[in-house]
């Protein structure tokens, strides 16, 4: 395979095809990107058995042929050479040559032949959706995800698509995001769970396109934008049925700027150290929402944020990390806190409308 | 009972104390051991104590905190009976059943000893010198024996309960505080032991009522800081409300040993089986601490202690174990003989905990881990300390060898 593509072409298909680098040592041969060229395309692929993702390039196809080479190695070099042709050659067997104007690198690659097959999916339903909305209903929902395995089902984002709504919900089993949105264009109806990483990804790589399509197989989902393809797994069970876990009423609601809430949050966290809770406590005659957080040998901090109170007052305390995470995603200049007792969990949302909601579970005090 | 008696119209609090305890459970168990004298404590070869001599032992001149090996001198045909610890708290939690069947006011101070408030309130309500004879009765229907004081005070209560050891009343109405203190010697009263009674004897001062007597202004000087208290308790004035007791400020275990120990082998399971007390008292008390302390004393007696602060309070030995077995390496190196090995939580505060949306959750299993640590409790409690375990893994201890 001899083969020649612009520098920035050939970088951004090797950082595509990187997230599905695998870190395993048991199995070298996935450590690799796989290239193939024919007519006047480089196909990239690279996979961790978890997620595969293909992706292509346009370039000066000397000889066609295929090869795989050690890919954050490769990523590596081509980051660091100069705007230009890279030249990639490997009629040599068992190393590829790297040229690009006067550098010249040559690594060792690794057998073709023992690559894994790219995943042939044959989806059964599939959406197309815009990427901007994708990406930001990802990038809120997955603050909840689980990152504990030992329940495999809460790795995952459970994504909704009904005709004209798009849907997704994370949980750790602490808090609860759900995000909805309306999409008009979309009438296809999907349902499924998938890993938590995978949704990440997909969102910062399909960044560029004005829309992905997603298409849903029996173990399998395939998100297709532009010339990428991302297959991942899907996650087997059953989601936990977050409708009934969303509180039906509250006692009290304080409506607060976000950015102020937000600020003092981060000042009085830092005495909670130790995994210390943060306690909010609302005066609804005082128009306050008292923040403070005490550290049994370091200290203590306490803050007073003004909010629109309605109901009674309330003392509750949440993890502070927790807090501030549904704070950070949450939408809109002011939101609205909601609580019913200090052991039940309280909802962040935005102060008008309802298309995001963010429920955490207090910490209880000794 | 034809004597005649005013109302009891002052504040009742009983004394009630266990009559040689831990000896008179184990003639209970050993009906062939009554009446002989039987030793509860460490054998006479090692370096153990006397926990607790039967009455038949103590007129040999035999008593608790006695070297064992002195005590086997003086009392040559006494049985000895290793302490059985949960079998005596299984007979105590019993007695205290019995206690609080009388009144919910009861304030335990060990193993064999709470007071009880027995004020009466309604005219229905009987004397305390009753209330006492009636505990009498269903302690002895047990198969032991307690003695008991009846008076206005815990002070009095407590004096008054060791008047008549063993199986005595003694009950001292309101008004005869003063009649009866008055001769005693001052070592009656809790709190004054031997150092304490001589200072007070150079100065003269040999009974409750000499020491009653006394002006603060001499009871500083005499006493340092607690002579005022010691003044007023002499003379009957004592307005602690039964129930009030120091509050716990740390639990903890320790063991010494018969011989020095000085392999990782000897020191894991035994500073592990202490962890394990201290935890289970812990959750007995309700109680979760944040600082862990290792304490141990060397062949030659020097004592050294380490502690940690864990990033939030436990109850649980799961937590405690590892913590305990991180701080002895800080304070001694495999090889050195320590003859002491000690363990202690406090820093006390009920743990923060992070409720969850689903069960199982990590806080649930927490939950499971403090009810398997209960029923173990529980088991040990029926069945003995050794009954039940976690098991390790051999060659871990074989490698340190």
């Amino acid at each position: 395979m001899k083969v020649s593509i612009a520098r920035g072409a050939l970088l951004e298909a090797l950082s595509t095809v990187s997230r599905g680098l695998s870190s395993r040592t048991t199995l070298p041969i996935l450590s690799g990107v796989h290239l193939s060229a024919s007519g006047d395309t480089v196909v990239f692929q690279a996979t961790d058995l978890e997620v595969s993702i293909k992706t292509s390039a346009v370039g000066k196809i000397d000889t066609p042929g295929q090869t795989v080479v050690p890919g954050k190695l490769l990523t590596d070099i081509i980051r660091s050479l100069p705007e230009a042709a890279v030249t990639i050659d490997t009629t040599e067997a068992g190393s590829a040559a790297i040229t690009c104007g006067q550098s010249s690198f040559k690594i060792k690659t690794l057998a073709a032949e023992d690559y894994p097959k790219f995943p042939d999916v044959d989806p059964a339903d599939s959406v197309t959706l815009p990427t901007d909305v994708f990406t930001v209903v990802v990038h809120q929902v997955s603050r909840a995800v689980s990152r504990d395995e030992t329940r495999p089902i809460l790795t995952g984002i459970l994504m909704v698509v009904e005709p004209g709504n798009l849907k997704m919900i994370a949980t750790d089993s602490y808090r609860l995001c759900v995000k909805e949105v309306a999409i008009a264009e979309v009438s296809a109806e999907i349902e499924l769970v998938v890993p938590g990483k995978a949704m990440e990804d997909v969102a910062k790589l399909a960044g560029n396109a004005d829309s992905l399509t997603i298409g849903v197989a029996e173990n399998q989902v395939v998100f297709s934008f532009q010339e990428t393809t991302f297959i991942s797994r899907r996650i087997e069970g059953s989601f936990p049925n977050y409708r009934q876990l969303l509180p039906k009423e509250h006692t009290t609601r304080a409506v607060v700027d976000r950015g102020e809430f937000l600020d003092a949050i981060k000042r009085v966290s830092l005495m909670a150290v130790h995994n210390a809770p943060l306690r909010l406590s609302v005066s609804v005659e005082e128009h306050t929402l008292n923040l403070s957080a005490t550290t049994q040998d370091v200290g203590e901090a306490a803050e007073d944020v003004p909010v629109t109170p309605e109901g009674e007052d309330v003392e509750i305390a949440f993890n502070h990390g927790y807090l501030l995470d549904g704070v950070s995603i949450a939408e809109g200049d002011t939101i609205a806190i909601e609580v019913t007792s200090p052991l039940k969990p309280g909802v962040l949302k935005p102060a008008e409308g309802d298309g995001f909601t963010y429920l955490l579970m207090p910490v209880r005090l000794g | 009972m034809t004597e005649t008696r005013d109302t009891w119209n002052a504040r009742g609090v009983v004394h009630v104390d266990m009559d040689a305890f831990f000896a008179a459970v184990e003639q209970l168990d050993h009906p062939d051991w009554r009446g002989l004298p039987v030793i509860v404590g460490g054998s006479a070869k090692g370096r153990g104590v006397v926990a607790t001599a039967s009455y038949e032992a103590r007129r040999y001149g035999v008593h608790s905190a006695m070297p064992s090996a002195q005590a086997a001198r003086r009392c040559p045909d006494a049985i000895w009976a290793p302490a059985r610890f949960a079998r005596y708290r299984e007979l105590s939690d019993r007695v205290m059943e019995i206690l609080r069947s009388f009144t919910p006011r009861v304030q335990q101070v060990s193993i064999d000893e709470a007071y009880l408030d027995v004020t009466p309130v309604r005219s229905e309500d009987p004397d305390p010198a009753d209330v006492a004879r009636a505990i009498q009765g269903h302690v002895d229907a047990l198969g032991l024996s307690c003695s008991l004081g009846v008076a206005t005070s815990k002070t009095v209560a407590k004096i008054a309960s060791d008047h008549e050891k063993p199986h005595g009343i003694t009950v001292v109405r309101p008004g005869d505080e003063a009649s009866f203190l008055t001769p005693m010697p001052v070592t009656a009263l809790s709190g004054i032991g031997q150092s304490t009674a001589s200072r007070l004897r150079a100065a003269g001062i040999k009974t409750l009522g000499q020491l009653a007597a006394l002006d603060e202004h001499t009871a500083l000087d005499l006493l340092g800081s607690w002579g005022p208290d010691v003044v007023r308790k002499a003379a009957g004035i004592d307005d602690r409300p039964v129930g009030e007791g120091r509050s716990v400020k740390s639990v903890s275990h320790e063991h010494t040993f018969a011989t020095d120990i000085r392999q990782w082998a000897e020191v894991e399971p035994a500073l592990r089986d202490l962890a394990i007390k201290v935890a289970s008292r812990l959750r007995r008390a309700e109680l979760a601490g944040r600082t862990v302390t290792v304490k141990v004393r060397y062949g030659d007696f020097t004592t050294r202690s380490a502690s940690e602060t864990l990033p939030s309070p436990t109850d649980l030995e799961a937590e405690l174990v590892p913590a305990a077995l991180d701080l002895v390496r800080r304070v001694w190196t495999p090889g050195a003989g320590l003859r002491l090995l000690g363990f202690g939580v406090s820093g006390f505060s009920a743990p923060a905990e992070q409720l969850d949306l689903f069960a199982p959750t990590p806080a649930e299993e927490r939950q499971r881990s403090r009810a398997l640590a209960e029923s173990i409790d529980r088991v040990r409690e029926r069945f003995g300390e050794d009954a039940i375990g976690f098991g390790h893994l051999e060659h871990e201890s074989e490698e340190q060898e």
